[in-house]
């Protein structure tokens, strides 16, 4: 009975009802947005991370991966020793460096571009949308005359290049003839798309021997190693051994990284705590007004439907249900419109220049749903609780006389 | 572009994550004693002040360290990219670092001072066009280059207050319709009495104008005390004199020309629709 | 006996001093008897109504309604009595304006937890007795006032109350709704309900099988038909 009296109050003040619904909704869409928002780059960034599959990093003292020009001398020893390691099913290294190309036999005009040193088999850095992977077959030696890479499309782009073309690239620029030294001949291997490019950022890839040798490097650099934990290793375990081993670099599992990066992503976190308190401010005001008003307004009913025989916590029950059934109402049109302006806060958010092109900020979890319902249903009912109990303390006598006189 | 190094070899040697190495040392040794400034961060992970003496090496094993006085300590600009981050900086003189670092006469930018700066966009012009492997900006290019997460964020709370606005903007007329329908029963007797809808509904209107005006004055008091409240909260949070929340004559302006017609237009909607139905003079059974 | 009140008394605490609606009023309803309540205003006629349907409590004396004495009773267990043992019928009718009148008169039931064929047969079977079968789905704001009234007294019936009772049932009405009222009221009486009634009107009372005079909430005279 008590959901049909709250059914049919609501009904018959549609516009109010209508009105109040409308303002849940837009509250409950702003908290979901920020509850989408608290979790969502960190989710987002796992997800990369976890699609990259390497759940180790082993790194120069002081940085996270890319952050700075320190290398680890002799690379692929070192991802050798990381991979003897008990717990650690495979390493590999990784060097990042500037690189200037040019096509072959074209117009004199270097463009600097992000070159990846990374093994063709064994990466999951980016992947190949048009021609084909760098072919691991041949030995570095033999590669030497023409050497294969995958460009990003905004290098292809800005080189003219496709899959098939030839490149002279170096990592030094001559300013007087202005174009490249000693340039080294590449082919096109492939386009692909890198998981950690910048909006502008123009890269390629190619094997750590390959860039090693055109950068005129012999110390093997690496600017970090990855590696992959056997299933079941213990993470701190291996972290002590090559700590013994190697104490003059940083070993971090992924999820250690996340929370390093954490400073950076507090201020979303912040923002949306602070945001969606607001909201449920909101919800609580406009539910808590709605009812006290609709209660003082029916202080006649109330006293008749006690009157009549209804207990005291039944006429609680009514209250605290009319306001759970205009969060009811209001909350998947709240999602709905939530979960659309989620997209375009993200489009805005992710035009940030230094953010790298796969990651987003709203990023949609289960979890972020359930809360954010969780929260306004209960947030709705609890702004019932001062009208339910205006309600229950009802002097039937006294009202019943007032309502006569 | 390629990805810019943010801090050079030497800076991570000095500011080497939570266990830096560089100490302090109480002595000056033998030998030259070049001159560093650290910035506050820096300084307060290594546990220097002004006077003291660190080690600056180009590598994590402190391979060939150089001794160095720390000539001052220093608070870097406020930077919105900066916040949430620990950075760390150093600054030495060109010469000290190129020796540490092992790069000769390899620098990452030239600053130009213009005879004629009014000229400086086509200087720019004239230089891109000839310039092989970097690029030439003006002050302001690198300004807006730089503000550029700034601008991104600031449009993102743009978009977050135009949908904190719609709720707010709801919860105002869904509150102004709902004080009116409360006075139903007056309503209705001023009808019976012979006093004209106009008059009514020029009353309400006048009294909703009274109560946006004085909803607004507190809203910007309040709005006042809660950017005041953000502000400290998170310049103490980031340790930085960023200001993210200014509450400007503009914005009251704003709010106030929204709320107030919305709060009058909607008691006026409210009292029209309850006086025009024919109900109302019945009053409630 | 339906009820009983024994010395019972109400006192009313007021800012401006205490109002004392009922002193000492002792009296007894027993089962079939229709008893009518009269006199001015503020004598205290719906003041013992109220006590008589556990409404409210007496400041002393007793008010013993099915054998059970109210005042004993908690909150919960006076509603449980109103529920099933009392019907009230006021001068305002009190019908809920979101429900039709087939609903208002369903609505005890469902509080009751009558099973669903039972309330809705039993809720027609009131609508024909009060003649208000071809209404039913029709809103409080679609009804006549001696309409709403009917409906009121068929809502009051629901629960199959031993006891009626009638807080000025015509005082909104005309004189010829009235009698219609008072005719169904007398029919209610026949079939052998307890009806106690509050009226300023002395037609109305003089159907009643006895009539209490109150003044000063104290019983001053009864009379019988």
């Amino acid at each position: 009975m008590i959901a049909f009296l709250a059914r049919r109050n609501l009904a018959r003040q549609r516009a109010r009802t209508f009105l109040c619904a409308l303002g849940l909704a837009v509250s409950t869409a702003l908290l979901y947005d920020m509850a989408l928002l608290a979790s969502g780059l960190k989710a987002s960034l796992t997800h990369v991370l976890d699609e990259i599959g390497y759940d180790l990093r082993v790194l120069p003292k002081g940085g996270l991966p890319f952050s700075s020009d320190a290398v680890l001398p002799a690379g692929h020893a070192l991802a050798a020793d990381l991979a003897r390691l008990p717990g650690v099913a495979d390493a590999l290294p990784l060097w990042a460096t500037t690189l200037y190309l040019e096509p072959a036999g074209g117009a004199r005009r270097a463009v600097s571009a992000f070159a990846l040193g990374l093994d063709p088999a064994r990466q999951t850095m980016y992947r190949v949308v048009r021609g084909q992977a760098i072919a691991p077959a041949a030995p570095a030696a033999a590669r030497a005359d023409v050497t294969p890479v995958v460009l990003n499309d905004r290098l292809a782009r800005a080189l003219g290049a496709a899959p098939g073309d030839t490149l002279l690239a170096s990592s030094q620029v001559d300013a007087a003839l202005g174009g490249t030294e000693r340039a080294a001949r590449l082919v096109v291997s492939g386009i692909a798309e890198f998981r950690f490019d910048l909006h502008t950022q123009k890269s390629l890839s190619l094997a750590p021997e390959d860039l090693a040798r055109i950068a005129g490097r012999s110390d093997d650099p690496a600017s970090f190693l990855l590696g992959r934990l056997a299933p079941g290793a213990s993470g701190p375990a291996v972290a002590a051994r090559w700590a013994q081993l190697h104490p003059e670099t940083e070993f971090h599992e992924v999820s250690e990284m996340l929370s390093q990066v954490r400073g950076q992503l507090s201020y979303f976190q912040q923002f949306s705590l602070i945001l969606g308190t607001v909201s449920l401010l909101v919800t609580f005001l406009l539910v808590l007004t709605l009812q006290t008003l609709s209660v003082n307004e029916r202080q006649g009913e109330i006293a008749i439907l006690r009157a009549l025989g209804l207990k005291a916590p039944r006429v609680v029950a009514l209250v605290l249900v009319e306001g759970l059934a205009l969060a009811v109402l209001a909350l998947a049109p709240g999602i709905a419109l939530g979960a659309f302006a989620a997209r375009g806060l993200d489009a805005i958010l992710t035009s940030s220049p230094g953010l790298p092109v796969g990651l987003s900020f709203f990023v949609f979890t289960p979890g972020a749903l359930v809360r954010t319902a969780l929260l306004v249903l209960v947030t709705a009912t609890l702004a019932g609780a001062y009208p339910a109990w205006l309600a229950a303390r009802t002097n039937i006598a006294l009202t019943l006389h007032r309502e006569v006189t | 572009m390629p990805r810019p190094p943010m801090l050079t070899l030497l800076a991570l040697a000095l500011l080497a994550g939570p266990a830096p190495r560089a100490m302090a040392s109480p002595a000056v040794g033998p030998g030259r004693v070049g001159e560093v400034l650290l910035s506050e961060r820096a300084a307060a992970a290594l546990g220097v002040q002004r006077g003291d003496t660190i080690d600056a090496a180009p590598t994590a094993s402190f391979d060939a360290p150089e001794r160095y006085v720390v000539a001052g300590v220093y608070r870097p600009q406020a930077d919105p990219v900066e916040v949430g981050r620990d950075s760390r900086y150093a600054r030495f003189h060109v010469d000290d670092l190129e020796r540490l670092s092992g790069q000769r006469d390899a620098v990452q930018r030239f600053v130009v001072r213009l005879a004629d700066p009014t000229r400086a966009a086509a200087v720019r012009d004239r230089l891109q066009r000839g310039a092989v492997g970097f690029d030439v900006y003006t002050s302001q290019d690198l300004a807006d280059r730089a503000s550029g997460t700034f601008v991104v964020i600031s449009r993102f709370q743009r978009a977050i207050a135009w949908l904190a606005l719609a709720a707010g903007s709801v919860f105002l007329v869904t509150l102004m319709v709902l004080k009116v329908e409360e006075r139903r029963r007056e309503l209705a007797s001023l009808t019976l009495m012979g006093i004209s809808r106009r008059t009514i509904l020029t009353s309400l209107a006048l009294e909703s104008l009274v109560i946006a005006l004085a909803g607004g004055a507190l809203g910007a008091l309040l709005g006042l005390l809660a950017s005041s409240g953000i502000n400290g909260y998170f310049q103490r949070y980031y340790q930085t004199a960023l200001v993210f929340s200014r509450v400007s004559p503009g914005v009251v302006i704003s709010a106030v020309t929204l709320a107030l017609p919305l709060g009058v237009a909607a008691a006026a909607v409210a009292a029209w629709r309850l006086l025009k139905t024919r109900g109302l003079t019945r009053g409630a059974r | 006996m339906v009820v009983e009140a024994r010395h019972a008394s109400k006192l009313y605490p007021m800012p401006a001093g205490d109002v004392r609606a009922l002193t000492d009023v002792s009296l007894q309803v027993p089962s079939g008897d229709w008893l009518a309540l009269m006199g001015p205003s503020g004598c205290g006629k719906s003041t013992l109504l109220n006590l008589f349907g556990a409404v409210d409590l007496p400041s002393s004396g007793e008010v013993v309604l099915e054998g059970t004495e109210t005042a004993r009773l908690g909150d919960s267990a006076r509603t449980a009595l109103r529920l099933t043992r009392v019907g009230f019928v006021f001068q305002r009718f009190f019908l809920l304006p979101m429900l039709t009148a087939w609903e208002n008169v369903l609505l005890p039931m469902l509080e009751a937890r009558v099973p669903k064929a039972e309330r809705e047969a039993r809720a027609l079977e009131l609508l024909e007795y009060v003649g208000l079968a071809g209404r039913r789905d029709h809103r409080p704001s679609q009804l006549s006032g001696g309409e709403m009234q009917r409906v009121a007294i068929a809502r009051a019936l629901a629960n199959r109350p031993r006891l009626l009772l009638a807080d000025e049932p015509t005082g909104e009405l005309d004189e010829a709704t009235g009698d219609a009222i008072a005719r169904l009221l007398a029919r209610l009486s026949a079939d052998g309900l307890t009806i106690v009634l509050v009226t300023h009107n002395p037609a109305l009372a003089a159907q009643a099988r006895r009539t209490l005079h109150l003044r000063d909430g104290r019983i001053v005279e009864e009379t019988y038909s």
